[in-house]
């Protein structure tokens, strides 16, 4: 790469460079409001395993959302793996494997559904993940029989999720740095990688530049419902005794994680660091929030408020000449209005 | 007759536009162009396309917002960039692309397009619409049929008559005349002059010199966004206002057409090929040969393209360097590259960088083991840039950095690069400056001297002779004429499809030789798009009795008194919030942040309307609900249409937002809820709660409003298409920013109903109603789409949703049915009813009988 280069890219606004100092704030504020300081062993041990969890989940979302869709089927799909593990394994280390194997066949089978219904035929994503949610749930409930097995996961799975490598950095952590790295490398320099962002972003394109469009843009609801297996086998591992409110969390945390990663700015582009650092962000917050006493009812406010104002970010550095006539409006001077181009 | 002699020197101008210019991106569409029009006067702009006659009039019509200068209609200038601003100073438009929504009625589509204060009075609208297209002579049209039954030519006489009938001050037509048989061109052109003899300045659009010359007093002319003077009718010739178009080709040179000995095998030959708008067609082309495509614009020129690489499953007979080509899979495979004209959509990946842009065809060859090389990439990239001519900053920009030629230089070397033996590129210099332009001519020519061969439509009949070695003709959809590039000329290949020199003979079109009235199962299904709601209501109706039925046989308890009572009860609440849901879906919009709003009244219900007596209690509620659903649902429609943010995340964030206030007021549930309201919400008519009676009432007359109001019908233009209807003057921003208000106090409302079966301040209720409140109007046929389904429908949608929820506890099976119900009905009823995934499952069904006969074809031929 040359010197233009490198100026060009430092001059563009990218997702990272806004979620960036984002994160280091919210590391020095954390680092002031937690007792003990953000790096102390205890705080590291009881911050980093939810977190982990949440940025696999967040970044199969933002495969979806790569696509210019979005997947309400998150907390069904990670409640559904935990009731899997619970029933497939009843408990026993010997039935892990089984438990592993069935949860990643039905996140396939969830997948495909999602994607040949949103892509395959044209449906509505919004109202399909929903109903599939809702399927996934009828489903869960037949499958579990009104008492499950058990009601601890295998003894192997919680202590690996529980373990730490050095200093209250657990395993969990690493495996999220290392699935954040692997879809980095995957999206870019792979060419399956590559045709799967190419389709996401321009299916029209993608379509006569040869690529087979509509499969890759299906393939990434699949790797959307792997990732949420996967974070939610973790989860049932961290918790240990998971229940049907598993997955609850994930809906609203997966989309502003990955809007706090720039989605909506690079449309079609999907970063997986950028999400992961959306999520450390938006976690981090709760955290501290949490630390600072509020209750869940505000923090799900903060939430909420947070995914707008990000949006809304995200819209003002994309569009500086619309955001510039508003502001010529709100001070009274007669801007002319933009048209309302319809969708 | 002169229509000069009806005006006098000291009438005001009808227009003046001083100085207007537009840039998108870098892309200049269109340099600062002034005009002054006189009532009564009849003006042409010509240009070629992407010349920038579209930019000019959208900006004086409303809908193009110009970077500077001003637009005057009659006395007044235009303040606001709005169609609707526009229209009420008297400056109409008829549109290149239409604005006649389909689904209406000819009637309806009269009495949207016309002025408010000419409509009359909605109930006597198809009487006045037909006395209306007789006085103006399209008596023949019937105003009760849809606008999808009438040919593309007479849709295009409805807009013209529609613009002129309400006698405008300006009238301004978009290449108007592109779908009329030469009868039409004849009554269009009848039309300016008697609009103009009234004292209307009329401004058309057009490339079609001939008409021109028949009505226009003055002429103006654009060329690659740069206005080229305006010119008296007499005093100008066709030739000379070609030279003009063109630029007269001094600075555009050519390279020499091929050679015989340069043009090789046949590469791709097609046999009766047809599909949407053209054929059947026959047609070869050898290796080393660019053939141009030629013909008015919507002949099919287009459909026939794609229809060479097998898009959109065309039928008969397709082969490219020996293989038979069912897909375009099938084409890209035997060497074959389709290039669009639309940038943005079809040839560009905008987000991504120019690098990326380049490689993607070409990543197979660029990597090892699945994993692409940092060098191969590089190098491609540099090669493909430095061989092209793109002139860029960087290639990790994006290409919208770049202008249109280099963009379009792009998409040319991404297509080249993988070497392919059959080029399919459509209107490849459009929107181009001259420098790349001369520099794509030339690529293109080098490519075809090393065996390509090129098929290309193109609207520029100088681009058709200098390039092409061949060009053939299509009208109609078929090819009607081959002319040899030595010796043809523009005005040659121009007269092959329009009409030569002045005369009466008008221009062949597409006329749509579809039948009015379709035989047997295509006359049912058309009777069903037109009365579509009655079916939808029938079969939920039917669903409803049948499942009914079922349970009362099952359990004799089903249809008694008292349960038939507590299923309305509890289904009370979601038809009112499905109802709430409805309205946004109605104009097009989706708001999931209900539930949480129904939910946060119940809690703030049980904060502020602890006790009192029914009437006082129930309206203290009441306001509640109204004035906390006009805050949320107004920041929904700040958010939505305002800031313009995906509907789904926005109102997902406002859904964390309220339920975060509730759960802040209530972290459990608590607080009571006045027991006379309570008791009272809970009285029944006959086995009817009277609130359930009551919801009926509203949507009997809300379901009347939109089906026989002009307010309704608006609306419901919003919904059909947002687009149209604000260039029709629909004010559609605000009208879907009342829409999320109305919707949230909706759901306020139902809130309301809800806090009857909760009596006390739960937030977490509104979280079950997240699906429901979209599934019960979808299944009462509502589109997601918008301008679809009924209120009535929204209500039996929901006691569905209910009765099969409860169908688990009367028949005592696993609950995880209700679930799998819920669900399973969402999606089949989203099936039914969004057009789309009919559309998807035809395509489907077509391109696999295509490769099945294909296969059979090719088993026969070996046998």
């Amino acid at each position: 790469m040359n010197r233009r280069d490198v100026l060009a890219q430092l001059r563009t606004v990218t997702p990272l460079k806004v979620i960036g100092p984002g994160v280091i704030l919210i590391l020095i504020f954390s680092e002031m409001v937690i007792s003990g300081g953000l790096l102390a062993q205890s705080t590291l041990s009881t911050v980093l395993p939810p977190l982990s969890i949440l940025i696999i989940i967040a970044i199969g979302q933002s495969f979806v959302v790569g696509t210019g869709g979005i997947d309400l089927s998150v907390p069904a799909t990670v409640t559904l793996t935990g009731v899997i593990i619970l029933k497939a394994s009843e408990g026993k280390n010997s039935g892990l494997l089984e438990a592993l194997i069935i949860c990643a066949v039905a996140c396939i089978l969830i997948g495909l559904i999602n994607g040949i219904l949103v892509e395959g035929l044209r449906l509505n994503p919004l109202v399909v993940t929903l109903a599939t949610g809702q399927l996934i749930l009828g489903f869960m409930r037949l499958y579990g029989g009104e008492i499950l097995p058990a009601s601890n996961v295998p003894p192997q799975l919680a202590h690996w999720a529980s373990d730490t490598i050095v200093a209250g950095v657990s395993y969990l952590f690493l495996i999220a740095i290392v699935f954040t790295l692997v879809g980095t490398v995957f999206l870019h320099r792979f060419v399956q990688g590559r045709r799967l962002v190419a389709s996401s972003a321009a299916e029209r394109s993608a379509f006569l530049a040869g690529l087979s469009a509509r499969r890759y843009r299906i393939l990434a609801y699949v790797i959307a419902a792997l990732s949420y297996g996967l974070g939610g086998v973790l989860a049932s591992g961290e918790v240990g005794t998971p229940d049907l409110t598993l997955g609850d969390p994930y809906l609203l945390l997966s989309i502003v994680a990955v809007v706090l990663g720039g989605a909506a700015l690079s449309g079609g582009r999907v970063s997986p660091v950028a999400t992961m650092l959306g999520a450390v962000f938006i976690y981090l917050l709760d955290y501290d929030l949490r630390v600072k006493g509020l209750s869940g009812g505000l923090r799900e406010m903060v939430q909420g408020a947070v995914l707008v104002l990000g949006l809304t970010l995200a819209f003002v550095i994309q569009n500086p000449p619309r955001v510039r006539g508003l502001l010529a409006r709100l001070r009274g001077s007669k801007a002319p209005q933009e048209p309302s181009a319809a969708a | 007759m002169s229509v000069k002699d009806q005006k006098t020197p000291t009438d005001l101008a009808a227009l003046d536009v001083r100085g207007i210019a537009k840039a998108y991106g870098v892309v200049r569409a269109l340099e600062p162009a002034s005009l002054v029009l006189r009532p009564g006067e009849i003006h042409a702009l010509v240009g070629e396309n992407g010349s920038g006659k579209s930019t000019f009039v959208g900006i004086v019509s409303g809908t193009v917002r110009a970077d500077q200068g001003s637009v005057t209609v009659g006395t007044e200038t235009l303040a606001r960039v709005s169609p609707a601003v526009a229209q009420s100073h008297g400056a109409l438009t008829v549109f290149q692309d239409g604005s006649i929504l389909p689904q209406l009625s000819v009637a309806q589509n009269l009495y949207l397009g016309t002025p408010a204060e000419q409509r009359p009075a909605y109930r006597r609208h198809e009487k006045w619409a037909a006395e209306r297209l007789g006085e103006w002579g399209l008596g023949r049209l019937d105003v009760t049929a849809a606008a999808a039954t009438l040919s593309p030519g007479d849709r295009q006489s409805l807009e013209i008559t529609r613009a002129v009938a309400a006698r405008p001050r300006l009238l301004l037509l978009d290449e108007a005349t592109s779908a009329l048989d030469a009868n039409g061109v004849d009554n269009a052109l009848e039309l300016m002059q008697r609009a103009a003899a009234e004292g209307c300045a009329v401004m058309f659009v057009t490339h079609r010199l001939s008409e021109v010359f028949r009505v226009a007093e003055s002429i103006s002319v654009l060329r690659d966004g740069k206005w080229q003077g305006t010119h008296r009718a007499d005093s100008t010739d066709a030739k000379g206002l070609v030279e003009l178009m063109a630029g007269t080709n001094v600075d555009t040179e050519f390279p020499p057409h091929a050679t015989p000995d340069e043009v090789g095998g046949v590469v791709l030959s097609a046999r009766e090929l047809a599909g949407p708008g053209f054929g059947p067609v026959d047609l070869s082309v050898r290796a080393g040969e660019i053939v141009g495509v030629a013909g008015a614009d919507d002949n099919g020129q287009v459909g026939l393209l794609r229809g060479l690489a097998r898009i959109g499953a065309p039928s008969g007979g397709l082969t490219i360097c020996g293989r038979s080509v069912a897909g375009y899979g099938d084409a890209i495979d035997a060497g074959a590259i389709y290039l669009s004209g639309d940038r943005a959509e079809e040839s560009l990946f905008r987000s991504l960088p120019i690098r990326e842009n380049i490689t993607v065809g070409m990543l197979d060859r660029l990597s090892r083991w699945g994993v692409i090389g940092w060098q191969g990439e590089r190098d491609l990239v540099s090669e493909t840039v430095s061989n092209f001519g793109i002139r860029m900053g960087s290639a990790e920009a994006p290409p919208t950095s770049l202008s249109g030629g280099n963009q379009q230089k792009v998409a040319l070397g991404r297509v080249l690069a993988g070497e392919p033996r059959l080029l399919l590129a459509e209107e490849p210099t459009q929107g181009v400056d001259v420098r790349s332009r001369v520099d794509i001519y030339n690529l293109l020519r080098d490519a075809a001297r090393k065996g390509l061969a090129v098929v290309l439509v193109s609207s520029d009949a100088s681009e058709l002779v200098g390039l092409c070695d061949r060009i053939v003709v299509m009208s109609r959809g078929r090819l009607v004429a081959e002319l040899a590039a030595e010796g043809a000329s523009e005005q040659s290949v121009v007269d092959s499809f329009t009409a030569a020199g002045h005369g009466e003979v008008g221009p062949d079109a597409v006329a749509d030789e579809r039948p009015a009235a379709r035989p047997g199962l295509g006359r049912i299904r058309e009777l069903f798009q037109r009365h579509e709601n009655g079916p939808r209501l029938g079969l939920l109706a039917l669903m409803l009795v049948l499942i009914g039925a079922y349970a009362q046989s099952q359990n004799g308890i089903f249809l008694t008194h008292a349960n038939v009572y507590n299923l309305l009860f509890l289904a009370m609440p979601l038809a009112a919030i499905a109802a709430a849901e409805f309205v946004v879906l109605f104009v097009g919009e989706i708001d999931v942040s209900v539930g949480a709003v129904m939910a946060l009244t119940i809690v703030l219900m049980s904060e502020f309307v602890q006790s009192g007596a029914l009437i006082p209690a129930l309206l203290l509620s009441l306001l509640i609900a109204i004035l906390l659903g006009c805050v949320v649902g107004s920041l929904n429609a700040l958010l939505v249409e305002g800031a313009r943010l995906s509907p789904f995340i926005a109102t997902i964030g406002m859904l964390g937002i309220v339920n975060g206030v509730g759960l802040t007021i209530r972290p459990t549930a608590s607080g009571v809820i006045s027991p006379a309201l309570l008791e009272g919400l809970a009285k029944e008519v006959w086995v009817v709660p009277w609130a359930f009676v009551v919801l009926v009432v509203l949507a009997l007359v809300a379901d009347w409003a939109l089906r026989s109001t002009g307010t309704g019908l608006r609306l419901r233009s919003v919904g059909l298409n947002a687009q149209f209807a604000h260039r029709l003057g629909v004010n559609s921003r605000l009208v879907r920013s009342a829409a999320f208000v109305v919707a949230s106090a909706l759901a306020g409302c139902a809130g309301v109903l809800l806090s009857a079966q909760i009596a006390t301040g739960d937030q977490t209720v509104g979280a079950s109603y997240l699906l429901l409140a979209i599934a019960a109007p979808v299944l009462g046929g509502a589109s997601l789409a918008g301008g679809h389904g009924t209120f009535v429908g929204c209500l039996l949608g929901a006691c569905l949703l209910i009765v099969v929820q409860n169908l688990t506890a009367t028949l005592g099976i696993n609950d995880a049915y209700a679930y799998l119900l819920t669900g399973g009905l969402t999606i089949v009823a989203l099936l039914l009813y969004t057009s789309s995934a009919g559309a998807a499952i035809g395509n489907y069904v077509r391109s696999l009988r295509l490769r099945f006969g294909n296969a059979a074809a090719a088993e026969e031929g070996a046998s």
